[in-house]
């Protein structure tokens, strides 16, 4: 960092590549996924006959072929279960390097808590999400709120807990009936709870007064300095402490949480 | 009309006709449908054509312990979760109630065999399938019995439109209970609980041996009742932050609006002045 530059690093390179990655597994896993966890989603499994019957050369695509319903469904079904497992192997190639980097710099990670733990500091951190998000406000925070640390923290449980239980849903004739099972359980409670919070964070990703960190993302990870310095105050000063640079004179947050 | 297919453990003599008559039977579906000589049909161990399995179990303790088989087969329940749950719609039920996999259809995911509370679908490994019994609907819709129970010597198995082997199982708990003094059921006659409902293969066995026989007082996964709370869980969840969301989103355009209206206001007053 230069002594006031114009941006400040929020993404690595690795991470935004790892963000936009999962971003496209997550599409596949969830439009394969779907019609296998519930029947309601069925519509999405016939989707997928279509390139079946396209790439078997036998049936005239999208029109009444040799296929009876169910047919078409089984045949939609197995391609979709083909296309989650190839995207299962890819995600895991991919996130194997990406956490063991993420490991070596855990001391690193920012969502841990700032200077405290237990219930009060929670509550301070969810006050401090309505200052901002209802109040449209401003709080000292630092790099994450206290909703993007649990939600950070929610992902790294599920997606591990949906990992592991995808292995053995994957190799399940090594595994007892009760632990397939159980991780059928297990499969389908981490993904709702994937669900739902992709959609929060969907949300929130969207909304006009993130929109710096949403370019962030998704362009070169840079976040404006005077940006950084209004909006995460606390880690504009831990950076600029590490640095043993004097900081600019912070603009006082609108609410002290 | 509902089809009913009866097993009577007291009748029961153990010699495994049924079992046999299953499995003869499903060798010559094999020549049926799937062009498989019948030299080669039964000729082959083919484990996958027996659909009755019998478990012999010890009851009680030594000395004084008895012998007990108990039949592992499908049901064919009112609410049978396995065409309920299965994501292929492999699974159906016949006009006489019959609930069949059409292996056709089959991708082969289990979900049938992990919700099934009688634990009873097999997954077949070399066909990628799974199968249980189908209750020989093929026979019963020509007019004739299921196999196991036209092979049965004793009449210890029984089929038949619903009312007649209902009446037939009344009056034979009722003589068993008249000479051997104990109490007898008709398991399945009656709704057992919510997950199965009634049955469309019921069983007469002495109240105190129903565990042993896997005639189960509540037949339920837990995982799968905890499955189906997630889903429903899941789908109202989702839909509070849909809608949580689209009402922060009305909040802030409303809030930015007042901001707007607020600056121009500012600007008309700076203008003035």
């Amino acid at each position: 960092m230069n002594e006031h530059p114009e941006t400040i690093v929020a993404f690595t390179q690795l991470q935004r590549s790892y963000h936009n990655h999962v971003l496209h597994y997550m599409i596949f896993f969830i439009i394969t996924g779907l019609p296998l966890l519930s029947t309601s989603f069925s519509f999405i499994g016939s989707f997928f006959a279509i390139p079946y019957d396209f790439l078997g050369g036998a049936y005239p695509v999208l029109s009444a072929s040799g296929l009876t319903d169910n047919e078409r469904l089984s045949a939609g079904l197995q391609v979709a279960r083909v296309i989650h497992r190839i995207t299962a192997l890819l995600f895991v190639v991919h996130t194997i390097p990406f956490v063991v980097v993420q490991l070596i710099h855990v001391r690193s990670w920012a969502i841990w808590p700032e200077d405290s733990w237990g219930p009060a500091a929670l509550f301070r951190g969810i006050k401090g999400l309505w200052v901002n998000y209802v109040c449209f406000g401003h709080v000292r925070i630092g790099k994450f709120n206290v909703g993007q640390k649990l939600f950070a923290w929610t992902m790294i449980l599920a997606v591990t807990a949906i990992t592991l239980s995808g292995f053995v849903l994957m190799f399940r004739d090594q595994f007892s009936e009760g632990v397939q099972e159980f991780s059928r359980f297990v499969h389908a409670a981490s993904f709702v709870t994937i669900g739902v919070f992709l959609i929060v964070h969907l949300y929130l990703a969207l909304l006009p007064m993130n929109r710096p960190s949403l370019y962030a993302m998704f362009r070169d990870g840079g976040l404006p300095t005077d940006y950084v310095r209004s909006h995460h105050a606390l880690w504009y000063e831990n950076l600029t402490r590490k640095k043993g640079i004097d900081p600019k004179p912070a603009e006082k947050a609108e609410h002290s949480v | 009309m509902r089809y009913l297919n009866m097993y009577d453990s007291i009748s029961c003599l153990n010699c495994l006709a049924c079992m046999s008559a299953c499995s003869m039977e499903n060798r010559m579906r094999l020549e049926r449908d799937a062009g498989v000589s019948i030299e080669r049909g039964v000729n082959e161990y083919l484990p996958g054509s027996y659909y009755l399995r019998p478990w012999r179990r010890e009851v009680g303790k030594y000395p004084d312990s008895r012998f007990l088989v108990a039949f592992e087969h499908c049901r064919h329940c009112e609410n049978a979760q396995c065409l309920i749950h299965c994501p292929a719609g492999a699974i159906e039920r016949r006009p006489m109630g019959q609930v069949v996999i059409n292996p056709s259809a089959c991708i082969g995911c289990r979900t049938c065999r992990d919700v099934c509370p009688f634990d009873i679908p097999i997954y077949d490994n070399q066909t990628g399938k799974a199968r249980k019994c189908i209750g020989c609907y093929d026979r019963v819709e020509s007019g004739m019995q299921p196999a196991c129970v036209t092979a049965c010597p004793s009449r210890a198995l029984i089929s038949g439109p619903e009312d007649i082997v209902l009446a037939e199982g009344e009056d034979r708990i009722a003589i068993y209970s008249k000479r051997l003094g104990r109490d007898y059921i008709i398991y399945g006659k009656d709704k057992i609980n919510r997950v199965v409902g009634r049955l469309g293969w019921v069983s007469i066995a002495a109240r105190e041996d129903a565990e042993y026989y896997d005639l189960f007082a509540r037949p339920a996964k837990a995982t799968m009742i905890a499955r189906d709370g997630l889903k429903m869980g899941g789908a109202v969840g989702a839909a509070c932050v849909v809608a949580g969301a689209a009402l922060h989103g009305l909040y802030l355009f409303a809030k930015r609006k007042d901001q707007v209206k607020a600056d121009e206001h500012d600007t008309k007053e700076n203008a003035d002045e």
